[in-house]
């Protein structure tokens, strides 16, 4: 049985010319980096630009990959960039005041119109808040509860993604944990 | 009771947090199962964790959900899949108005009739005329040849055998080299296979005036007043 291509191959036939072959991992990674950059950045819009973003500086940059690292922790980098960049420029916008009504939109986009309006509002409310406390974690705890939460990695793809060690893991998720653990009750009180 | 973050812990938090997340194996998490009966902590923050991934995996699904379908970057990055051209085509038919369907398919027929047609037009005539021993290998056109010639030579040996001129007089062959370039001569061997043929079909017994007209024709008679002279009597 043909075992299965690794990333580290495909890009290597990205290298050499083979026009296809980043196709192939933007198609293995495209889910798990939406998924990062959604946790990052809180909205759809905001994390499929994003998207699109990390995948052509990665396209761009493919021949800075050395191989050192896997193609995973590679592109995870570059996503994490794009968010910190993302929302550098937000902070700007917020405190110029264009923010405020994309907030309303954002609100807006995940209400579901199956559901009581009693119910709708109170998810609403639960998202928002929950929203608001990951958006306000540091940067490495953000990192850690995103990437078990939304793209479901082991402590071991985290550990490899991050290169740190695996208790590090832990106790960052651990701490992420409890400082949403947190701020949650503060919004509900 | 909410724990502060600095709070003292009993220290297997790294532990509560793999058990939270199912990443312990059979040993640890009966290890640490025991460990929850007695420590008050962990089971509350165990607990607390819990309802928190709820309400995560609730914005998360809630906000992902109709996403799982649809590929984020396809907007803008567009991957090209290679399609089959079956699929292509029948892709292109069902998007396509009625009037759209009936013109291209108009277009398919007419396109086929004209491809037969042509094909017809170019394709040789000359097709194998017989096969050998009921195999499919036709005979080539050399033997075509071959077979042709011999065929018309068979003819020609056994439409002349019965009627071959009498031997002819010494007079007659002197006279033969005289012939003038153009006549007709009588026995000529030099004669091409085709001229052969067409002269066996158009032979027949000649009448008497057309013998005579013959005979001056070669001079064989001193003038035209000898219509009493008979040079070829074949009867």
């Amino acid at each position: 049985m043909e075992a299965a291509t690794s990333d580290e191959q495909i890009v290597e036939r990205a290298l050499t010319g083979d026009a296809e072959a980043f196709g192939e991992i933007v198609q293995r990674w495209e889910r798990r980096i939406f998924a990062l950059t959604f946790g990052m950045l809180g909205r759809e819009e905001d994390a499929r630009d994003a998207t699109q973003e990390t995948f052509l500086a990665a396209f761009r940059n493919i021949r800075s990959f050395r191989g050192e690292a896997k193609v995973s922790s590679w592109l995870h980098r570059i996503a994490v960039n794009q968010c910190i960049t993302r929302q550098r420029r937000a902070k700007v916008r917020k405190e110029s005041g264009l923010e405020e009504e994309e907030e309303k939109h954002a609100a807006s986009f995940s209400a579901s119109l199956h559901y009581s309006p009693a119910f709708v509002v109170e998810g609403r409310e639960r998202s928002a808040a929950v929203r608001r406390a990951v958006n306000s974690l540091p940067l490495e705890l953000r990192q850690v509860i995103v990437m078990k939460e939304f793209e479901e990695l082991t402590f071991r793809e985290m550990a490899d993604a991050l290169d740190i060690p695996l208790s590090t893991v832990k106790s960052r998720l651990y701490t992420a944990l409890k400082q949403l653990q947190m701020r949650l009750q503060q919004y509900e009180s | 009771m909410m724990q502060e973050v600095d709070a003292p812990n009993c220290g297997r938090e790294n532990d509560l947090v793999a058990f939270l997340y199912g990443e312990l194996n059979d040993v640890e998490k009966e290890s640490f199962e025991s460990h929850m009966h007695t420590c008050d902590l962990c089971q509350l923050q165990t607990s607390e964790f819990s309802s928190i991934r709820q309400s995560v995996a609730a914005w998360r699904d809630e906000s992902l959900g109709h996403i799982q379908v649809a590929s984020p970057v396809n907007a803008g990055l567009t991957i090209e899949r290679k399609t089959s051209a079956l699929a292509a085509l029948r892709a292109f038919f069902d998007l396509s108005p009625l009037w759209m369907k009936g013109a291209v398919s108009f277009a398919a027929i007419l396109f086929c009739i004209l491809t037969v047609l042509a094909a017809a037009r170019l394709l040789p005539t000359s097709a194998p005329v017989a096969t050998k021993n009921g195999s499919n290998q036709g005979y080539s056109q050399q033997e075509v040849n071959a077979l042709v010639e011999k065929r018309v030579q068979e003819e020609l040996h056994t439409r002349k055998s019965p009627e071959e001129p009498a031997p002819i007089s010494p007079a007659l062959a002197l006279n033969q080299k005289t012939v003038r370039p153009g006549s007709r001569a009588l026995s000529s061997r030099s004669y091409s296979l085709a001229s052969d043929a067409r002269n066996v079909k158009a032979r027949r017994p000649l009448s008497k005036a057309e013998r005579e007209q013959l005979a001056a024709d070669l001079r064989l008679v001193s003038s035209s007043n000898e219509r009493s002279v008979d040079l070829v009597d074949e009867e």
